[in-house]
């Protein structure tokens, strides 16, 4: 039961890193962001290289934030230049990042047994430093939406009409967010890499649920607290969703099954989130009393003119 | 001062409900508050897009204090031109705090780098800014912006439109989704706010009477023409009303 909880915690933390990543662009820019689902084995296989070359620890680090990095800078060019929309371009990239990471190594698995690693072998040391290391990343994110950087690119998700009548330019703080974003989600690949001791081309499938998983679950359960941070709750929410998961494995989830655990539970918080009682039996009513009143009648209330 | 020559914009060219919404529009605009009125689709809007150049002309130029600006991209006109929209979320980022959004207009015109936004020294400056539109404001910094009432926001977008001083102010319909009451408040507070900046104001609205009570001058639109265009204490209520059913 405690190895299961500190495994969970473990395993929380290093997902943290991927909701702190996906959390940008998903509730700031409001940009579905797929290519996380390439940048995240990116990472990996760039730490794998690098260290298995036998450069350092840090090096590796340093190259899967900048792989994903420029994962990032893809998905928004695409984007950008040619109009494709959010969900393709990023399924562009992660197709395309498939192929660039099966090239790295020149295999679909690396092992990581006698390279340098976050990883010194207690678990509880472990949880200490990716403690550590989420608290960092957090607090430079934080630091970072204080900047005059990082409120363009709040205001940008919020309202691009604005933005532009500033005289700024809204795809520059898409870009950012997206190269920030995917760059977190490769450093949270790496870890990961070091965790399970092999950086594996499937690794990424369906990340992006459990990214998605993470940041709707920590907003339901911190709904009613404003001051807490949106950062703050993405971790919260990785840690309590890897709770989940390790608590349904712990009491007879097959393994195989939880992918499927994983959809459900987003589709559950979305719902329960959507799901308010007193908006529905409104709504419920209009449709009721239009339907009596007027049978056929359109009304042609143009917004636009 | 802001030519406009022979301006021409149509709307779904090729196309078998092709709009000639202007053909050769020309029309001049100096340092006062000009009111814009017109029927509905006669193309208000898409007049003050093509000044502030959120849409591109077919053919003609405008020329702002005698520079060509018909080819300079929206962003770059922004220093020059500010908008207020109808909707009053438009103008205001509605997750952010009345600060911060003061801030963010604050900073317009300048590079935006990993600096702190909120500078601390320019806090009394805004206070002072919210404190001139006499709606309580000035208490309400830490507030976010999302949470006021559609007046509020409305003036907050006008003070951050106009906090760099702009040479053109568009107002596009600006209080048409408010209520009477709060619309007669905003427009006012436009007026003050047009009168402090000396700024050249070109102000589209639906309703004559606010045209007349607080415009200079007002012109009625009818497809793609002016079809009047006279000074506000030279013409009578009824004329104008006149003027603006039949156009
Ligand atoms: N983006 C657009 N594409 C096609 N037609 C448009 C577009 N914008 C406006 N129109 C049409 O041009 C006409 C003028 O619109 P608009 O400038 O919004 O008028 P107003 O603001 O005076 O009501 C209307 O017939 C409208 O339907
Ligand atoms: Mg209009």
């Amino acid at each position: 039961m405690l190895s299961m909880f500190l495994i969970s915690l473990e395993q929380g933390l290093i997902f943290s890193v991927l909701a702190l990543g996906v959390y940008i662009t998903y509730k700031i820019l409001d940009f579905p962001d797929l290519s996380v689902e390439g940048s995240f084995p990116a990472g990996a296989f760039a730490f794998a290289k690098i260290v298995t070359s036998g450069y350092s620890l840090w090096l590796g680090l340093l190259g899967s934030l900048l792989i994903g990095a420029l994962t990032g800078l893809i998905t928004s060019t695409i984007f950008s230049r040619l109009r494709i929309k959010p969900l393709l371009s990023g399924i562009l990239t992660l197709t395309l990042m498939y192929s660039v990471n099966l090239r790295i190594n020149a295999k679909s698995n690396v092992p990581l047994f006698s390279t340098p690693t976050l990883f010194q072998g207690d678990i509880r040391v472990n949880i200490l430093i990716l403690a550590l290391i989420v608290l960092a990343l957090k607090l430079l994110m934080d630091r970072f939406f204080r900047s005059q950087i990082g409120y363009m690119l709040l205001a940008t998700g919020d309202n691009e009409v604005l933005v532009a009548g500033l005289g700024e330019n809204v795809d520059t703080f898409k870009t950012i967010g997206l190269m920030i974003s995917n760059a977190l989600v490769a450093l949270s690949g790496a870890i990961m890499a070091q965790n399970v001791r092999f950086a594996d081309i499937n690794m990424g499938s369906s990340i992006i649920v459990t990214a998605l998983a993470s940041i709707i679950i920590g907003d339901t359960f911190m709904r009613r607290a404003r001051k807490i941070k949106g950062t703050s709750r993405a971790i919260y929410g990785a840690l309590i969703y890897k709770m989940i998961g390790g608590a349904a494995l712990y009491l007879g989830l097959a393994p195989t099954d939880l992918k499927a655990v994983n959809a459900l539970i987003v589709i559950v918080f979305i719902a329960y989130n959507q799901w308010n009682p007193s908006e529905w039996w409104k709504r419920f009513r209009v449709k009721l009393i239009n339907r009596n009143s007027a049978k056929g009648a359109h009304h042609a209330a143009d917004p636009s003119s | 001062m802001l030519q406009i020559r022979h301006l021409k914009k149509h709307y779904n060219v090729d196309s078998d409900n092709m709009i000639r919404l202007f053909e050769d529009f020309n029309i001049d605009f100096s340092k006062e508050m000009t009111a814009i009125l017109g029927p509905n689709g006669c193309g208000k809007s898409t007049l003050l897009d093509l000044i502030s150049g959120a849409k591109a002309s077919d053919a003609g130029t405008i020329h702002l204090e005698g520079e060509n600006i018909t080819e300079m991209e929206e962003r770059f006109r922004s220093k020059d031109i500010a908008r207020v929209h109808q909707n009053p979320s438009m103008g205001v980022a509605p997750s952010l705090t009345v600060l911060e959004n003061l801030a963010l207009a604050d900073h317009k015109g300048k590079t935006v780098t990993l600096k702190k936004l909120v500078k601390k020294d320019r806090i009394d400056f805004y206070r002072a800014q919210l404190a001139e539109l006499n709606l309580g404001m000035e208490d309400k910094l830490s507030s976010l912006v999302g949470e006021l009432s559609g007046g509020q926001r409305q003036s907050l977008a006008l003070v951050m439109a106009t906090m760099k001083e702009p040479k053109i102010l568009l107002l596009d319909e600006h209080t048409a989704a408010l209520d009477p009451g709060t619309s007669e408040l905003v427009m006012e507070k436009t007026r003050e706010l047009v009168d402090r900046h000396q700024m050249m104001t070109i102000m589209v609205t639906h309703d004559p009477r606010m045209a007349l009570r607080f415009a200079d001058r007002i012109v009625v639109l009818s497809r793609g023409n002016v079809q009047t265009d006279v000074l506000a204490g030279e013409i009578e209520e009824r004329e104008l009303l006149e003027a603006f059913v039949t156009a």
